[in-house]
Protein backbone atom coordinates (compact mmCIF):
# COMPACT_ATOMS: atom_id res chain seq x y z
CA UNK A 1 0.00 0.00 0.00
CA UNK A 2 1.48 3.23 -1.09
CA UNK A 3 2.37 5.66 2.12
CA UNK A 4 0.70 8.82 1.71
CA UNK A 5 1.28 12.24 4.14
CA UNK A 6 -2.89 12.90 4.07
CA UNK A 7 -3.24 9.64 5.01
CA UNK A 8 -4.29 8.68 9.30
CA UNK A 9 -4.93 5.84 10.57
CA UNK A 10 -8.37 6.17 12.80
CA UNK A 11 -8.43 3.68 15.42
CA UNK A 12 -12.32 3.99 16.79
CA UNK A 13 -14.55 1.85 18.67
CA UNK A 14 -17.58 0.61 15.80
CA UNK A 15 -20.32 0.42 17.36
CA UNK A 16 -23.91 2.70 17.48
CA UNK A 17 -22.85 4.28 20.25
CA UNK A 18 -20.07 6.19 19.26
CA UNK A 19 -22.06 7.21 16.23
CA UNK A 20 -22.16 10.97 16.65
CA UNK A 21 -17.95 10.25 17.79
CA UNK A 22 -17.69 8.46 14.21
CA UNK A 23 -18.74 11.11 12.48
CA UNK A 24 -17.00 13.97 14.65
CA UNK A 25 -13.60 12.03 13.71
CA UNK A 26 -14.69 12.31 9.97
CA UNK A 27 -15.34 15.92 9.71
CA UNK A 28 -12.70 17.23 12.17
CA UNK A 29 -10.14 14.99 10.02
CA UNK A 30 -11.45 16.09 6.31
CA UNK A 31 -11.70 19.90 7.96
CA UNK A 32 -8.20 19.82 8.20
CA UNK A 33 -7.40 17.92 4.94
CA UNK A 34 -6.36 14.78 6.35
CA UNK A 35 -7.55 11.47 4.19
CA UNK A 36 -8.87 9.06 7.11
CA UNK A 37 -8.39 5.61 7.06
CA UNK A 38 -10.17 2.70 8.96
CA UNK A 39 -10.21 -0.85 9.56
CA UNK A 40 -13.79 -1.04 8.16
CA UNK A 41 -14.24 -3.76 5.89
CA UNK A 42 -10.41 -5.74 6.60
CA UNK A 43 -11.66 -9.28 7.09
CA UNK A 44 -10.17 -12.64 6.41
CA UNK A 45 -7.73 -14.64 8.13
CA UNK A 46 -4.88 -11.75 6.66
CA UNK A 47 -6.97 -9.22 8.16
CA UNK A 48 -4.03 -8.86 10.65
CA UNK A 49 -1.48 -8.50 7.82
CA UNK A 50 -4.01 -5.73 5.91
CA UNK A 51 -4.18 -4.09 9.27
CA UNK A 52 -0.28 -3.51 9.97
CA UNK A 53 -0.01 -2.61 6.15
CA UNK A 54 -3.10 0.32 6.85
CA UNK A 55 -0.70 1.46 9.29
CA UNK A 56 2.12 1.38 7.40
CA UNK A 57 0.48 3.56 4.63
CA UNK A 58 -0.56 6.01 7.02
CA UNK A 59 1.84 8.88 8.22
CA UNK A 60 -0.52 9.77 11.48
CA UNK A 61 -2.12 7.66 13.60
CA UNK A 62 -5.13 8.08 15.87
CA UNK A 63 -6.51 6.22 18.61
CA UNK A 64 -9.53 6.37 20.59
CA UNK A 65 -9.08 4.37 23.74
CA UNK A 66 -12.77 6.15 25.32
CA UNK A 67 -14.57 2.73 25.18
CA UNK A 68 -12.75 0.65 27.61
CA UNK A 69 -16.45 -1.09 29.14
CA UNK A 70 -17.46 -4.24 29.37
CA UNK A 71 -20.09 -4.71 26.34
CA UNK A 72 -23.51 -6.03 27.30
CA UNK A 73 -23.48 -9.15 25.34
CA UNK A 74 -22.53 -12.39 27.46
CA UNK A 75 -19.62 -13.25 27.82
CA UNK A 76 -19.00 -9.54 29.05
CA UNK A 77 -15.61 -8.56 27.03
CA UNK A 78 -13.66 -5.15 27.10
CA UNK A 79 -12.83 -4.32 23.47
CA UNK A 80 -9.22 -4.93 22.66
CA UNK A 81 -8.63 -4.13 19.17
CA UNK A 82 -8.16 -0.26 19.88
CA UNK A 83 -4.80 -0.67 22.47
CA UNK A 84 -3.39 -4.00 20.01
CA UNK A 85 -3.93 -1.48 17.37
CA UNK A 86 -2.28 1.13 18.76
CA UNK A 87 0.47 -1.48 20.05
CA UNK A 88 1.23 -1.74 16.29
CA UNK A 89 1.14 2.05 15.29
CA UNK A 90 3.88 2.21 18.58
CA UNK A 91 5.56 -0.82 16.98
CA UNK A 92 5.80 0.72 13.69
CA UNK A 93 6.49 4.26 15.29
CA UNK A 94 9.80 3.04 16.85
CA UNK A 95 11.00 1.55 13.85
CA UNK A 96 10.08 4.49 11.61
CA UNK A 97 10.09 7.97 13.60
CA UNK A 98 8.41 9.87 10.83
CA UNK A 99 5.19 7.72 11.70
CA UNK A 100 3.14 9.53 14.41
CA UNK A 101 0.84 8.51 16.51
CA UNK A 102 -1.90 10.54 18.98
CA UNK A 103 -4.22 8.66 21.75
CA UNK A 104 -7.57 10.36 22.78
CA UNK A 105 -9.10 9.84 25.92
CA UNK A 106 -12.64 10.49 26.68
CA UNK A 107 -11.72 10.72 30.64
CA UNK A 108 -9.03 12.70 32.08
CA UNK A 109 -5.94 10.14 34.27
CA UNK A 110 -7.84 7.07 32.94
CA UNK A 111 -5.43 5.98 30.65
CA UNK A 112 -2.78 5.63 34.04
CA UNK A 113 -4.85 3.11 35.06
CA UNK A 114 -5.90 1.02 31.66
CA UNK A 115 -2.60 1.69 29.90
CA UNK A 116 0.42 2.54 32.56
CA UNK A 117 2.87 1.69 30.12
CA UNK A 118 1.81 4.85 27.91
CA UNK A 119 2.66 7.01 31.26
CA UNK A 120 4.15 10.03 30.12
CA UNK A 121 2.44 10.06 27.13
CA UNK A 122 -0.38 13.48 27.33
CA UNK A 123 -3.50 11.91 25.92
CA UNK A 124 -6.04 14.15 24.29
CA UNK A 125 -9.17 14.45 25.98
CA UNK A 126 -12.78 14.67 24.25
CA UNK A 127 -14.79 14.67 27.28
CA UNK A 128 -16.95 12.23 24.71
CA UNK A 129 -18.53 15.41 22.97
CA UNK A 130 -18.27 16.38 19.26
CA UNK A 131 -16.60 19.28 20.23
CA UNK A 132 -14.17 17.86 21.98
CA UNK A 133 -13.23 15.54 19.36
CA UNK A 134 -12.91 18.82 17.29
CA UNK A 135 -11.03 21.31 20.05
CA UNK A 136 -8.69 18.11 20.54
CA UNK A 137 -7.94 17.77 16.64
CA UNK A 138 -7.20 20.99 16.57
CA UNK A 139 -5.12 20.83 19.41
CA UNK A 140 -3.14 17.77 17.86
CA UNK A 141 -2.90 19.06 14.44
CA UNK A 142 -2.63 22.53 12.44
CA UNK A 143 -3.36 22.66 8.63
CA UNK A 144 -1.26 24.47 6.33
CA UNK A 145 -3.98 26.31 4.58
CA UNK A 146 -6.98 27.94 7.03
CA UNK A 147 -7.03 26.59 9.86
CA UNK A 148 -10.49 25.58 10.62
CA UNK A 149 -12.70 27.21 13.44
CA UNK A 150 -15.00 24.89 15.80
CA UNK A 151 -18.24 26.58 15.04
CA UNK A 152 -17.46 25.66 10.77
CA UNK A 153 -16.66 22.49 12.26
CA UNK A 154 -19.68 21.84 13.74
CA UNK A 155 -21.74 23.46 10.62
CA UNK A 156 -19.99 20.81 8.84
CA UNK A 157 -20.99 17.95 11.32
CA UNK A 158 -24.47 18.78 11.62
CA UNK A 159 -24.41 18.78 7.68
CA UNK A 160 -22.73 15.43 7.63
CA UNK A 161 -25.26 14.03 9.87
CA UNK A 162 -28.28 15.72 8.48
CA UNK A 163 -26.67 13.38 5.01
CA UNK A 164 -26.14 10.24 6.42
CA UNK A 165 -29.89 8.85 5.95
CA UNK A 166 -29.42 9.58 2.60
CA UNK A 167 -26.13 8.16 2.03
CA UNK A 168 -26.68 4.79 3.87
CA UNK A 169 -30.15 4.72 1.14
CA UNK A 170 -27.78 5.19 -1.66
CA UNK A 171 -25.51 2.15 -0.34
CA UNK A 172 -28.29 0.14 0.90
CA UNK A 173 -26.76 -0.62 4.33
CA UNK A 174 -28.16 -1.05 7.56
CA UNK A 175 -25.39 0.41 9.38
CA UNK A 176 -22.93 3.74 8.73
CA UNK A 177 -19.99 1.54 10.46
CA UNK A 178 -19.12 -0.28 6.85
CA UNK A 179 -16.05 0.07 4.79
CA UNK A 180 -18.52 2.02 1.52
CA UNK A 181 -20.60 3.96 4.16
CA UNK A 182 -17.22 5.23 5.39
CA UNK A 183 -15.63 5.95 2.53
CA UNK A 184 -18.68 7.81 1.10
CA UNK A 185 -18.94 10.05 4.58
CA UNK A 186 -15.02 11.05 3.78
CA UNK A 187 -16.14 11.82 0.63
CA UNK A 188 -18.83 13.60 1.87
CA UNK A 189 -17.02 15.47 4.42
CA UNK A 190 -14.30 16.52 1.65
CA UNK A 191 -17.05 17.93 -0.32
CA UNK A 192 -18.68 20.21 3.07
CA UNK A 193 -14.89 21.02 3.70
CA UNK A 194 -14.74 22.35 0.28
CA UNK A 195 -18.48 24.20 0.67
CA UNK A 196 -17.52 26.21 4.33
CA UNK A 197 -13.96 26.45 4.26
CA UNK A 198 -12.87 26.73 0.27
CA UNK A 199 -10.12 24.80 -1.72
CA UNK A 200 -7.38 26.85 -0.55
CA UNK B 1 3.32 21.56 26.89
CA UNK B 2 2.34 19.55 23.53
CA UNK B 3 3.25 21.66 19.90
CA UNK B 4 0.63 20.84 17.52
CA UNK B 5 1.87 19.19 14.24
CA UNK B 6 1.88 21.39 11.36
CA UNK B 7 0.56 19.72 8.19
CA UNK B 8 2.85 20.75 5.48
CA UNK B 9 0.51 19.23 2.32
CA UNK B 10 -1.90 20.70 0.64
CA UNK B 11 -5.72 19.82 0.74
CA UNK B 12 -6.29 17.39 -2.23
CA UNK B 13 -8.74 17.71 -4.87
CA UNK B 14 -12.66 16.36 -4.77
CA UNK B 15 -12.00 14.02 -7.80
CA UNK B 16 -8.52 12.96 -6.13
CA UNK B 17 -10.18 12.42 -2.61
CA UNK B 18 -12.92 10.53 -4.01
CA UNK B 19 -9.67 8.27 -6.23
CA UNK B 20 -7.57 7.53 -3.50
CA UNK B 21 -10.70 6.96 -1.26
CA UNK B 22 -11.86 3.85 -3.84
CA UNK B 23 -14.59 5.86 -4.57
CA UNK B 24 -15.87 5.80 -8.49
CA UNK B 25 -16.62 9.15 -10.12
CA UNK B 26 -20.15 8.70 -10.67
CA UNK B 27 -20.74 7.72 -6.84
CA UNK B 28 -18.80 10.38 -5.53
CA UNK B 29 -20.67 12.42 -7.84
CA UNK B 30 -23.72 11.80 -6.31
CA UNK B 31 -22.52 11.59 -2.96
CA UNK B 32 -20.91 15.32 -3.73
CA UNK B 33 -24.86 15.74 -4.70
CA UNK B 34 -26.02 15.23 -1.60
CA UNK B 35 -23.66 17.65 0.21
CA UNK B 36 -24.68 20.71 -2.50
CA UNK B 37 -21.44 20.57 -4.32
CA UNK B 38 -20.12 19.67 -7.82
CA UNK B 39 -16.50 18.09 -8.24
CA UNK B 40 -15.36 21.52 -9.29
CA UNK B 41 -16.17 22.75 -5.53
CA UNK B 42 -18.61 24.92 -6.79
CA UNK B 43 -22.01 25.10 -4.68
CA UNK B 44 -24.91 23.51 -6.19
CA UNK B 45 -28.31 24.09 -4.46
CA UNK B 46 -30.16 20.45 -2.91
CA UNK B 47 -33.06 22.88 -1.79
CA UNK B 48 -36.56 23.14 -3.16
CA UNK B 49 -37.21 26.70 -4.62
CA UNK B 50 -39.22 29.07 -1.95
CA UNK B 51 -42.58 30.17 -2.59
CA UNK B 52 -41.59 33.59 -3.43
CA UNK B 53 -43.31 36.58 -1.64
CA UNK B 54 -45.73 38.77 -4.45
CA UNK B 55 -45.82 41.67 -3.74
CA UNK B 56 -50.31 42.69 -3.35
CA UNK B 57 -51.21 46.18 -3.94
CA UNK B 58 -53.71 46.95 -2.16
CA UNK B 59 -54.08 50.66 -2.10
CA UNK B 60 -52.30 53.65 -4.09
CA UNK B 61 -50.55 54.62 -1.00
CA UNK B 62 -49.89 51.15 0.94
CA UNK B 63 -48.58 47.65 -0.45
CA UNK B 64 -48.56 44.26 1.87
CA UNK B 65 -46.44 41.51 0.87
CA UNK B 66 -48.63 37.82 0.88
CA UNK B 67 -47.72 34.51 -0.14
CA UNK B 68 -50.75 33.92 -2.10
Amino acid sequence: MPKTKEAVFLNIPYDPQFTRLYLAYITALSAISFLPRATLGITGNRRLDRIASLIESCAYSIHDLSRVQLDRHAPRTPRFNMPFELGLAVAWAQANPRHKWFVFESVRRRLNKSLSDLDGTDPYIHGGTVRGVMREICNAFVSRGTQPTIPQMMKMYRELRRDCPGILKNTGAQSIFTARVFSDLCVAAAGLRTKHLGSD
Amino acid sequence: MRRPVKLDFKPLSLRETAKRLGVPPARARKILALVGVDFDGRIVSTASPKRQARVVKTSSRRAKTSTR
